[in-house]
């Protein structure tokens, strides 16, 4: 099985698979009903889009989209549907979730509800990212730039390991890890030296089957050549699939840099929780919107 | 060629001549580790104290008054000046600690302005001659001054004692930091020190060693142990140097090793510009030369 390359990749696996239901939860806009309706179209999933079902149908009418695609669940207000999609999921009659037009903060309380929600005892709501990079000849996960602010070491942990998990479900096998940090010497800064710990566990197998490096500056993880002009000999030289960053404020700008500057496409997904979460924004293209559910069903 | 029986040992201290060793303020302990280096021909003591109360025990101990020059100091506040002032001057080549508290002859080795200090740290290197398992030395550090290591400090020591290594004839001393488990854990913060200096050795930032850490005692010094572990690298069943997280496990591995095993040991406080001998009154007479000669052969 050779590694998956390219975010197209991701729905031709899904093709596959047995097909995934996915709860769409307060789906009453245009963006979220034309990214379903894709996805169903092209096979990845079935959807049951939970808000008002006048309203939906009238902008799927607008939009021209097929209302047909999709079963609609009728439920007034951006709350109760949220609730009724998470529900639908927690009950096994969806395999994921994904937010429509729901804000972040209502869709997020929705998931993390102790009584109602989606994270399992001990679980760690995060995010990973999945990019494609324009030269970059592999699929890179990062992870987390969206979700938790200050990561302990422990949660770094976590972290790592469900940043394996979609890995592996882009059959990565021996995933490489950089714990990145401003420098590979190990200096005397929190993230420098949890980083060396954290390869320190890798090394001693705590992950399984990786290989790791950390603290590692990006460059060196991503850029090969970068690694040979230093001189760099670790296990992971310019070949990372995975980055590991060291809190939010550096993990988004590198998730943007590596959208704007680097013009890479992106599929991401809400870990921890008992079953793939979508979050996308408005500001994401359609396909990445697209390879986000793709990933989601991957991950289901 | 590496040394690595203490016979050898006193052979390579021989071929470096009578050094000059200062006894700071003489009782019985320390003027017997000087008759029995100068008995073996590695040292000619210089006796810092009252000169009477010297004679007496001289004379106690069945020498001629005459035969070692005296250096007259009242009190041993003045015998630890005078001798670290002569170390100074490069008058003398060993310290050894007769009736002063160990923490005024150190005050006076660190005194800024008149004092010896060479390094950032003052670490005890003690050295086991293992007789019954892998006939070689093993060095335990730090058992004896610093109590609850710092990393930093960790790292310090762990130079000062491949400095000694050198001296030894040991190209790359391969150098475990112990902890009660080779995995890293949050639990036990010597496993994430462990973790960190190891790194910190791929880095190039501790040279002219090779370092692997967590390591458990067990597949520190026995390939089988290691083996059965999983655990690779250089250093993993091999050790030479053991680094222990504090003092009590230093304390404790020592005397094991002295009590249980019956193994020969050899101490010196590395970090000065001169080797500082602390005697034991439990040290044996074995001890006492052994140590000298390891004074002698690390710094000369």
């Amino acid at each position: 099985m050779t590694p998956m390359t390219h975010l197209s990749d991701i729905p031709v696996a899904v093709k596959g698979l047995p097909r995934k239901r996915m709860a769409v939860a307060y789906g009453e806009d245009a963006h979220t009903l034309q990214a379903v309706e894709r996805a169903v179209k092209e096979g990845i999933v079935d959807a049951v889009v939970v808000g008002g079902k006048r309203t939906i149908t009238e902008i799927a009418g607008e939009c021209g989209v097929d209302a047909k695609l999709f079963e609609i669940m009728d439920v007034e207000g951006e709350m109760p549907s949220v609730k009724a999609a998470v529900k639908l999921v927690r009950e096994g009659s969806a395999h994921m979730l994904m937010k429509g037009l729901a804000h972040t903060d209502n869709y997020m309380r929705g998931i993390l509800d102790k009584e109602t929600g989606l994270l399992p005892e001990g679980g760690l709501l995060s995010h990973v990212a999945v990019f494609e990079i324009p030269d970059y000849p592999r699929l890179l996960v990062l992870s987390d730039a969206a979700v938790i602010p200050l990561p302990t070491l422990q949660q770094k942990v976590t972290i790592t390991k469900y940043a394996i998990r979609v890995a592996n479900s882009l059959r990565v096998e021996m995933p490489k890890i950089a714990f990145l940090s401003a420098s590979e010497s190990v200096l005397k800064f929190p993230s420098s030296q949890e980083a060396a710990i954290l390869t320190g566990m890798a090394v001693r197998k705590q992950f399984g089957n990786v290989l790791a490096e950390g603290p590692i500056s990006m460059d060196l993880a991503l850029f090969p050549e970068v690694s040979d002009i230093k001189g760099f000999k670790g296990r992971v030289r310019g070949d990372a699939d995975i980055l590991i960053v060291p809190g939010i404020d550096s993990g988004n700008v590198l998730y943007k840099a590596i959208v704007w500057f680097a013009k890479a496409e992106t599929a991401a997904l809400v870990t921890g929780t008992t079953a793939p979460c979508i979050l996308t924004s408005r500001g994401d293209s359609e396909d990445s919107k697209f390879y986000s559910i793709a990933l989601g069903a991957l991950n289901a | 060629m590496e040394i690595r029986t203490f016979d050898q040992l006193l052979e390579e201290a021989k071929k470096r001549g009578r050094r000059k060793l200062a006894v700071v303020f003489p009782e019985e302990v320390s003027l017997h580790a000087a008759l029995l280096a100068h008995e073996a021909g590695i040292a000619a003591p210089i006796l810092v104290g009252m000169p009477d109360r010297i004679r007496e025990l001289l004379s106690q101990a069945g020498v001629d008054a005459g035969a070692f020059e005296i250096e007259e100091a009242g009190s041993p506040a003045e015998a630890c000046a005078l001798a670290v002032a002569l170390a100074h001057d490069d008058q003398v080549d060993v310290l050894l600690k007769g009736g002063v508290q160990t923490a005024q002859l150190l005050h006076a080795v660190l005194d800024k302005d008149m004092g010896i200090r060479a390094s950032k740290v003052m670490s005890e290197c003690t050295i086991y001659e293992d007789t019954r398992m892998r006939h070689s030395l093993l060095a335990v550090v730090d058992g004896g001054i610093l109590v609850a290591p710092t990393l930093d400090e960790k790292v310090e020591a762990i130079k000062n004692t491949v400095g000694v290594y050198h001296k030894l004839g040991y190209e790359n001393p391969k150098v475990a930091v112990l902890a009660a488990v080779e995995t890293v854990t949050e639990k036990m913060p010597c496993t994430e020190d462990a973790a960190i200096i190891a790194r910190m050795y791929e880095r190039g930032q501790i040279k002219g060693c090779v370092v692997d850490g967590p390591l458990a005692l067990d597949n520190a010094i026995s390939p089988r142990a290691a083996s059965i572990k999983g655990i690779g690298g250089e250093v993993a069943g091999v050790a030479d140097i053991l680094i222990v997280p504090d003092i009590e496990a230093g304390n404790l591995l020592g005397k094991s090793m002295t009590y249980f095993a019956g193994f020969a040991s050899a101490h010196v406080t590395i970090g000065a510009r001169k080797p500082v001998l602390v005697p034991s009154r439990a040290d044996d007479g074995q001890t006492k030369l052994m140590s000298v000669a390891l004074g002698v052969v690390a710094y000369y």
